[in-house]
C-alpha cells in the first residue's frame, strides 16, 4: 500500500462567498515510503494548499487524502512532520529546546523531547549550538534546526514548504548536497515544494509539475538516477534535457495564467 | 555626523557622558534656587529651597507620622498594583485569544484610556468614602486599563507561523499557550506590569493629594495648606526616588527575562 494517497482532492477557499478560490482541482497522487517527491508549479498554483492539506492542516472541500489508508482529519506529526519556509523557529527557546518543541506539542515527556532533540541536532551537525537562540545562527542553521525539530518524531513522511525559499543560492546549494546525505540515511519519504528548477530535479524521485490556478497536476517525470547524487549529477546531460523540458513546461502554464488573467479581467470591464 | 559614530562605536562612553550632563544639569538648577531664595528673588515661604528639603527630608526619615503615610502608601500601592495588573494581565490574555469577546468589550476599555480618568474620583469617593480605598480603587482602575491594553498588543505580536507550527505539531492549547503565547506576548506582558507600577501608584497617590485622609499624598497637601513646603518638597522628592528606583530594578529584571531578544 502507499504510504499517502491524494484521491480526486479539491480545495476551494471562501466557500459559498463572492472571493470563492479554487486552489486545487481533482489531484491524484501517490506518495510510497522512503521516496522523495519535489512539486514544482508557477506562483500561486496551489502546491502549498495541496501540501497543507496532505498535512491536514486543511479540509480537503472534495475528496480524500489518506494515510496508510487512514483519512487525514487533522495534523499527526508522526506520520508526516512539516518544515516551513520561514523556519518559525520560537525565537526565546533555546536550538536545544527548538529542535524538541515539535516533540513536546505532539505530547512527549521533556526529557524524552530533550535526548531526542540532541541527537538530531547532532544528526544535523548542530551539536555544539545547543545551548544557542536561534538569532545567533544564520539562515541555512536555522532550517536545519527545523528540520531536526520534524526528524525528531520519527515522522514517515516530511512535507517541506519551500525550505530552502530564504536561503541565498550558495547556502542553499551547500545545504542541499549536506540535507540529500542526511535525508538518505534518516530514510524518511520527503514531499518538498520548491520554485528551483535545480532543486526539483537534483532531490527528486518523482518531479510533479502542476499547473496554474485551479492547481492540477499537468505532469509527473521521474528521475532515474539514484539518491543520494553528488553534485556532478547536474552536469549530466540527463539532468540538462530534465532541466530544459521543466523550464518549457513552467513557461506554457505561466503563460496558460497570464492569458486568461488577462481575459478575465476584460471580461469584467 | 561625528555623534552617531560615537553612539555606534562607544555607546558606554556616550551613556557615562550623558549622565554626567543631566547630573550638572539638576545640580545647576538646585544651585540656581538656593542662590534666588538667598538673595529673595524667590519667596521662601511658598518655594523653598534645597538645603531647607534636604534639612526635611532628614527629620521626615524618622517622624514617625511621615513613616506611617509611606507605609499606607506602600500598602495601597501594593495592593492596587495587585488587583489592577492581576485582572489586567486576565483581561489582556482573554481579549488577545477570543475574538468575540475583544471585540464586544474591548471598545470599553479603550473609551476609558482615553477618558482622563480623574473624572471618576469624586464617584470612586461616594462609594468607598474618605479612606484607603478609594485610593486603592483608583490604582487599579489606572493600572487595569493600562495594563489591558498593552498585554492585548503583546498578544497580537505573537506571529501566524507560530500557531502554524503548534498546530502542525499537534500542540494542546495549554502547550501552545505556555511555550507559544505566553512567551510570544511576553515583551507587551512586561510593558504592561510596568505600566501597572506606573500608574497604581500614580492612582493611589492623586487620590490621596485630591479626596483621601492617609498616605503620604494626603501629608503632601496638609504640609503645602500649612505653608511646610520643604516638608511637602522632601516627601515629593522621596516619592519620585522610590518610583525610579522601582523602575529600574524592573527594567534589569524584564531584561534578563527577555534576554533571548539581543
Amino acid at each position: 500500500m502507499s504510504l499517502l494517497t491524494v484521491d480526486n482532492l479539491t480545495v476551494k477557499y471562501g466557500v459559498d462567498t463572492k472571493d470563492e478560490l479554487l486552489a486545487c482541482h481533482e489531484i491524484d497522487l501517490t506518495i510510497e515510503g522512503g521516496e522523495f517527491v519535489t512539486i514544482i508549479g508557477p506562483s500561486g498554483c496551489g502546491k502549498s494548499t495541496l501540501l497543507h492539506t496532505m498535512g491536514g492542516l486543511i479540509s480537503p472541500t472534495d475528496g480524500a487524502v489518506r494515510f496508510d489508508g487512514v483519512p487525514v482529519t487533522k495534523p499527526n506529526p508522526r506520520n508526516a512532520a512539516f518544515v516551513f519556509q520561514d523556519y518559525s523557529l520560537f525565537p526565546w527557546k533555546s536550538v536545544e529546546e527548538n529542535a524538541g518543541m515539535g516533540l513536546r506539542f505532539a505530547g512527549a515527556s521533556k526529557a524524552e523531547a530533550m535526548s531526542q532533540a540532541k541527537t538530531q541536532l547532532e544528526f544535523v551537525g548542530l551539536k555544539d549550538f545547543g545551548e544557542r537562540y536561534p538569532r545567533a545562527l544564520s539562515g541555512g542553521m536555522q532550517q536545519r534546526v527545523a528540520i531536526a525539530r520534524a526528524l525528531a518524531l520519527e515522522p514517515k513522511l516530511l512535507l517541506m514548504d519551500e525550505p530552502f525559499g530564504a536561503l541565498d543560492e550558495q547556502t542553499r546549494r551547500n545545504l542541499g548536497t549536506d540535507l540529500s546525505r542526511i535525508l538518505g540515511e534518516a530514510g524518511q519519504a520527503v514531499v518538498m515544494i520548491t520554485h528551483s528548477l535545480d532543486e526539483a530535479i537534483f532531490w527528486a524521485d518523482r518531479i510533479v509539475v502542476m499547473s496554474a490556478r485551479p492547481g492540477r497536476i499537468a505532469e509527473e517525470i521521474t528521475v532515474e538516477t539514484p539518491r543520494p547524487r553528488q553534485l556532478e549529477f547536474m552536469t549530466t546531460k540527463r539532468f540538462q534535457d530534465l532541466r530544459v523540458h521543466l523550464f518549457e513546461q513552467l513557461e506554457v502554464h505561466q503563460r496558460d495564467a497570464a492569458e486568461r488573467d488577462a481575459s478575465s479581467s476584460a471580461a469584467v470591464v | 555626523m561625528s555623534s552617531t559614530t560615537a553612539a555606534r562605536t562607544e555607546p558606554r562612553s556616550v551613556a557615562r557622558a550623558a549622565l554626567w550632563l543631566r547630573a550638572a544639569f539638576v545640580l545647576a538648577v538646585l544651585v540656581l534656587w538656593e542662590v534666588l531664595a538667598e538673595v529673595g528673588v524667590v519667596d521662601e515661604e511658598f518655594a523653598s529651597r534645597p538645603s531647607a528639603v534636604f534639612q526635611a527630608l532628614g527629620h521626615l526619615a524618622v517622624d514617625s507620622q511621615a513613616l506611617g503615610a509611606a507605609g499606607e502608601t506602600m500598602a495601597a500601592f501594593l495592593t492596587a498594583f495587585a488587583i489592577g495588573t492581576g485582572a489586567g494581565i486576565v483581561t489582556g490574555v482573554v481579549f488577545g485569544l477570543n475574538r468575540l469577546l475583544r471585540d464586544a468589550y474591548f471598545p470599553i476599555v479603550m473609551v476609558l484610556m482615553v477618558v482622563p480618568k480623574s473624572v471618576f474620583l469624586p464617584l470612586l469617593v461616594l462609594f468607598f468614602g474618605l479612606g484607603a480605598t478609594a485610593g486603592i480603587a483608583f490604582g487599579v482602575l489606572l493600572a487595569f486599563v493600562h495594563v489591558t491594553v498593552n498585554v492585548v498588543a503583546g498578544l497580537d505580536l505573537v506571529e501566524q507561523k507560530f500557531y502554524d507550527v503548534g498546530r502542525a505539531y499537534g500542540a494542546r492549547p495549554t502547550r501552545l499557550f505556555l511555550d507559544v503565547i505566553l512567551p510570544g506576548a511576553a515583551p507587551g506582558i512586561f510593558a504592561g506590569i510596568w505600566h501597572g507600577i506606573r500608574n497604581g501608584f500614580v492612582g493611589v497617590v492623586i487620590a490621596q493629594l485630591f479626596v483621601s485622609t492617609n498616605g503620604i499624598g494626603y501629608l503632601v497637601r496638609l504640609y503645602s495648606n500649612n505653608f511646610q513646603i520643604d516638608n511637602a518638597m522632601a516627601l515629593t522628592l522621596a516619592m519620585a526616588a522610590l518610583v525610579i528606583l522601582t523602575g529600574s530594578l524592573w527594567s534589569r529584571l524584564e531584561s534578563h527575562l527577555t534576554r533571548w531578544r539581543d
